[in-house]
């Protein structure tokens, strides 16, 4: 299906107004401290489910995700990046970020460190990581990162929740006003442009009206997935997917940064109090969140989704399982390579799913 | 001096006999239940043959599955140092052997003098093997010879999604129904088999000039598929299934000299 | 009914904690009674018969705390608690032959078998209610992801809290200051549940004990290095347990003093019992449960293992006078914690120092940590031009194995040794 103009008109803009590309896996990653070092913070999102040189780099056991990344990396199609950040998001990451350093040296790769706890001395041990990160960026880029600077990103990626959110929120009332290939793009294009821009393509979009779409109510729930492919099934399935908690949708915007604090202070503390990945000890508060959003959206049913090989997403699913099954909500549990939710065996597992609801 | 190598498979048993280490005979047979039998009647085929007699026979040396079981030869050594061996001794100047045989594939980083330097196998997984081949003839109602010539007339392959053996047999069952031309859909079986190589050809790494070994290495459709994926040339040996063998062959030669 | 029979009938059977603890004084005393020459070493006999003691104290309850492979376990003992480490409990229950039904129990639960065995074989066990009720769960976040997930699920089964140590990368002031606030802290929450004060002095006997078992891993890594082997790797793999089950504790500077005494009087009057082609490196664990790739390698093919890379002692001594610091220091120096770059340094190290001849890797399914990095290892290894094989597998879990298929890999690899 061809896309609307409107999406075309945006990648035009964002690829006008970009600037330099830092490189990123992870939305703990701190994008802000990026922007105001004048760069332009892109996800990567690999396109073709062809992995050509990772094998000897990686073993097949491995997030595929991950594997992609670096067999971009190998295959020397990151060289349009200025650098890469690579947190500690989990050992995968902690292994991606050693093949980057041995192997391919002539991408800049910064390793940010995490905290797995959400209190005050992983925040100040959080902010030291981020005082390094802010060197890093300001001896890359040049230029020294002011505080204004920095507040003035945190305005723009605050805007950027807050619009995120909105559209998230109609969305949830009308499904009609964006269908899952349109949501995926946006998702798509607000993580690989400049906020700036971003901001204003979203503004736009929530001004677009859309057809009345009526269906079963489905929330998904996941981590990193080319996971247009299970949308697209639900929606002909019959289903409105009317909420998500991917690392780069539904809990991407949650929790502001506080604009009237030392910026980095206040970004410490908001990148360990969002909603928190399986990797956090908080992991359950992401449970209660998916339970939330789950009755708030009226939905009727849960798809969990994971990458095969995350520990940190699998490990968590019994005990979603327990929860929803508690509270009467059906779920489905999918786990899946990162391209691999494109088949027969997927459709068909929808379908009986939408069928119960 | 004659010496033996006989390698023990699976499905196939081959020995080859070197008359002062060059190639003088060979003998393939099914291997059957018993790897024990199949080299009595190896050697029984030997005899019969005329000419050498396996009491000429100085040094025996077995390889492959059963060659633990087989009850006869001096000593036994590893397919992987064979094929290394083997495909040296065709050319010298080969440096990674990958071996697709009936059950199993592996792929060997081979030393300037014929030495296995390192080497990844896989016998744990249908996919990648001849096996594989011979279910896809089945269900195409063809030859397992018959696939290699078929593969080539078609220009490009259908994907085919599934990882596993038994799935990708649906899989081509529903293609057919589906109308895709059986040329496609070997091809596309070629292709799958070459992308599994791959990965474990990069898990050693690849240093061309490349030989291919194994039964698998008479389907010109998977040798034209690991070409393209690999992107090097891929040596293919006048009887790619005897190069276990022949290395066995050699191996026992330089032993006998030894000693 | 033989001794494996009648503990797999009382795990499996009559998951009573108390009768558990019966079962392991039954086979505690059988081992008792069994001549040192059925064991490797005398101080094997001696490991087995304390941790069988050890292990049945830990059933009873009571005392008990759950913690992980690399709890600074010091800290428990200063309290005068047990500690169990329950990754080994999935090598155990390997050993017992029980891991099977273990592991079921939780993939009828829904738990993705792509999770490391160790965690699922302990996960199951305490399902199955197969565990005592614990103080309290102490676990780290090294060596991998895991740990965090499984100790999390295992402490809201059983209602306990769980103190975790979030231990950071590298090696800077405040990696440090973060990794010792929350030692100290957990002291002081451990202190207001359990209404037991620690007390220095009882802290210091545990650091002390501590740093001398550091002292005896390191000269036993030490005498291996240029003399013929005394022993096999497969059971000096096991030493890493006595670490995990003992460390702070007398029993665990009794039982290394055993080793190394037993290792180097073997070493001076000449021991011949080993037969040695060549000398091997192992990295990571092996498979518990039965089958003889182990013996295959150093019995049979005479590859034997010289130095295990589990068993590189962290050379931080624990002071007492800083203790929060030193215990923070010692979780960062693992060659487990951080990048990649401690671990290859330490493999380069003994490969440089024990006269290796090559180099084994065994590929535990599940851990992305240690085999993310085997490209890198192979690198290494190579750099120092001998040979390397990856061997993949599992360690708790039998199914899926095939003696066979280990057995060419084995064999293939010795033949590149022999003919370098």
């Amino acid at each position: 299906m061809k896309e609307k103009p409107i999406f075309t008109a945006y990648q035009k803009e964002i690829d006008r107004t970009s600037s330099k590309k830092i490189g990123l896996l992870c939305p703990y990653t701190v994008e802000e401290l990026i922007d105001a070092a004048g760069f332009t913070p892109v996800r990567l999102i690999p396109h073709e489910p062809n992995m050509r040189f990772v094998d000897a780099y990686l073993p097949g056991t491995l997030c595929s995700y991950l594997r992609y990344v670096v067999d971009l990396g190998i295959a020397g199609e990151l060289k349009g990046f200025r650098g890469l950040v690579i947190n500690h998001s989990c050992d995968g990451a902690r292994r991606t970020l050693d093949i980057f350093n041995t192997y391919i040296p002539d991408i800049p790769t910064f390793f940010v460190d995490i905290p797995k706890k959400n209190d005050p001395h992983a925040a100040r041990y959080f902010k030291r990581e981020l005082e390094k990160m802010k060197v890093y960026l300001q001896e890359l880029s040049g230029v020294e990162i002011t505080d204004s600077a920095l507040v003035a990103s945190i305005v723009r990626y605050n805007e950027n929740r807050r619009l995120l959110q909105e559209i998230y929120d109609v969305r949830a009332n009308n499904p009609g006003v964006m269908n899952a290939q349109e949501l995926i793009r946006v998702l798509d294009l607000n993580s690989t442009g400049p906020k700036q821009t971003t901001n204003q393509m979203l503004s736009d979009l929530l001004s677009v009206s859309g057809l009345e779409r009526k269906g079963k109510r489905v929330f998904v729930s996941g981590n990193i997935f080319d996971t247009l492919p299970l949308l697209e099934y639900i929606e002909e399935c019959g289903g409105v997917v009317v909420g998500d908690d991917f690392c780069f949708g539904g809990r991407y915007f949650p929790v502001a940064v506080a604009e009237n604090e030392a910026p980095l202070d206040a970004l410490a503390r908001r990148y360990l109090s969002r909603v928190p990945c399986g990797r956090m000890i908080n992991f359950s508060e992401r449970i209660d969140y998916v339970i939330e959003a789950v009755q708030k959206t009226m939905s009727a049913g849960v798809i969990y989704t994971s990458l095969k090989f995350c520990d940190n997403f699998l490990v968590d699913f019994p005990l979603f399982r327990e929860r929803l099954d508690q509270l009467d909500i059906p779920s489905l549990f999918l786990e899946s390579e990162y391209f691999s939710l494109r088949s027969g065996q997927v459709r068909t597992r929808v379908e009986a799913f939408l069928e119960r609801l | 001096m004659y010496t033996a190598g006989i390698d023990i498979g699976s499905v196939s048993t081959e020995m080859v006999i070197l008359e002062n280490a060059e190639p003088c005979r060979r003998f393939i047979i099914q291997t059957g239940i018993s790897s024990r039998t199949a080299a009595e009647r190896l050697f029984s085929l030997l005899d019969e043959d005329g000419g050498v007699k396996q009491r000429d026979i100085t040094h025996t040396v077995t390889t492959g599955y059963g060659r633990n079981a087989a009850g006869v030869g001096d000593r036994s050594v590893t397919e992987l140092s064979c094929h290394a061996r083997g495909a040296w001794a065709v050319n010298h100047a080969v440096r990674t052997v990958i071996d697709i045989g009936g059950q199993d594939s592996k792929v060997i980083s081979v030393s300037p003098d014929g030495r296995s330097l390192d080497f990844i196998m896989n016998d744990k997984c249908a996919a990648g093997t001849g096996r594989f081949l011979e279910i896809i003839a089945k269900t195409l109602e063809l030859e397992v010879a018959e696939l290699g010539p078929l593969a080539l007339q078609a220009d490009r392959g259908v994907k085919i999604s599934s990882m596993c053996a038994v799935f990708a047999e649906s899989e081509v069952v529903s293609l057919r129904a589906e109308g895709h031309p059986r040329e496609k859909i070997i091809r596309g079986i070629a292709d799958s088999i070459a992308s599994r190589i791959s990965g474990m050809v990069h898990r050693v790494g690849l240093e061309p000039p490349v030989m291919l070994t194994g039964g698998v290495a008479k389907n010109s459709g998977v040798v034209l598929a690991l070409r393209e994926v690999l992107g090097v040339d891929i040596l293919v040996p006048p009887d790619p299934e005897f190069i276990g063998a022949l290395g066995a062959a050699h191996i026992a030669a330089e032993e006998a000299l030894k000693s | 009914m033989g001794l494996k029979e009648k503990v797999k009938d009382i795990l499996l059977n009559r998951p009573d904690p108390k009768k558990i603890s019966r079962g392991a004084l039954v086979t505690m005393l059988q081992t008792f009674l069994q001549p040192a020459r059925c064991f490797g070493t005398r101080s094997e006999k001696r490991f087995s018969l304390a941790a069988y003691r050890h292990g049945s104290k830990f059933f009873k309850g009571g005392r008990s705390v759950f913690t992980s492979l690399f709890t600074p376990i010091e800290i428990i003992y200063a309290f005068d608690f047990l500690p169990f480490p329950l990754e080994p409990l999935g090598a155990l229950a390997a050993s017992f032959g029980i891991a099977t039904q273990l592991l079921e129990e939780t993939e009828k639960r829904w738990l993705s078998s792509d999770f490391c065995s160790f965690h699922r074989a302990f996960l199951g066990a305490c399902t199955l209610g197969l565990l005592p009720r614990p103080l309290f769960l102490m676990a780290t976040s090294h060596a991998c992801d895991g740990t965090m997930k499984s100790f999390s699920q295992v402490a809201h089964l059983v209602s306990k809290p769980l103190f975790f140590i979030d231990v950071p990368y590298g090696d800077q002031k405040e990696a440090v200051e973060y990794a010792a606030v929350q030692v100290q802290e957990s002291v002081s929450e451990i202190e207001s549940i359990t209404g037991r004060r620690l007390r220095k002095e009882m802290l210091a006997k545990s650091f002390d004990y501590s740093n001398k078992m550091t002292a005896l891993l390191s000269t036993i890594q030490d005498v291996r290095k240029a003399s013929p082997p005394v022993v096999y790797g497969s059971e000096t793999l096991n030493l890493l347990m006595v670490w995990a089950m003992f460390a702070g504790n007398r029993l665990g500077v009794r039982i290394l003093e055993s080793y190394r005494d037993e290792i180097q009087a073997r070493i001076k009057r000449g021991f011949q019992d080993i037969a040695v082609g060549k000398r091997v490196l192992w990295l990571h664990l092996r498979p518990y449960f039965s089958g003889s790739i182990m013996s295959m390698l150093e019995e049979e093919f005479g590859a034997v293992i010289v130095a295990e890379e589990v068993n590189t002692p962290v050379k931080e001594y624990l002071e007492i006078s800083n203790p929060w610091e030193s215990i923070a220091r010692k979780l960062l120096g693992q060659i487990w914690s951080g990048s990649i770059e401690n671990r290859l340094k330490n493999i380069g190290r003994i490969i440089e120092s024990h006269g290796i001849d090559g180099v084994v890797h065994f590929s535990h399914w599940g851990c992305r940590q240690s085999n993310g990095a085997v490209r890198m290892i192979r690198d290494t290894v190579a750099g120092y031009g001998i040979p390397f094989l990856e061997l993949d597998g599992d360690c708790v879990d039998p199914r899926n194995y095939s003696e066979g298929q280990y057995r060419t890999r084995i064999e293939a690899f010795f033949e590149i040794m022999e003919r370098r």
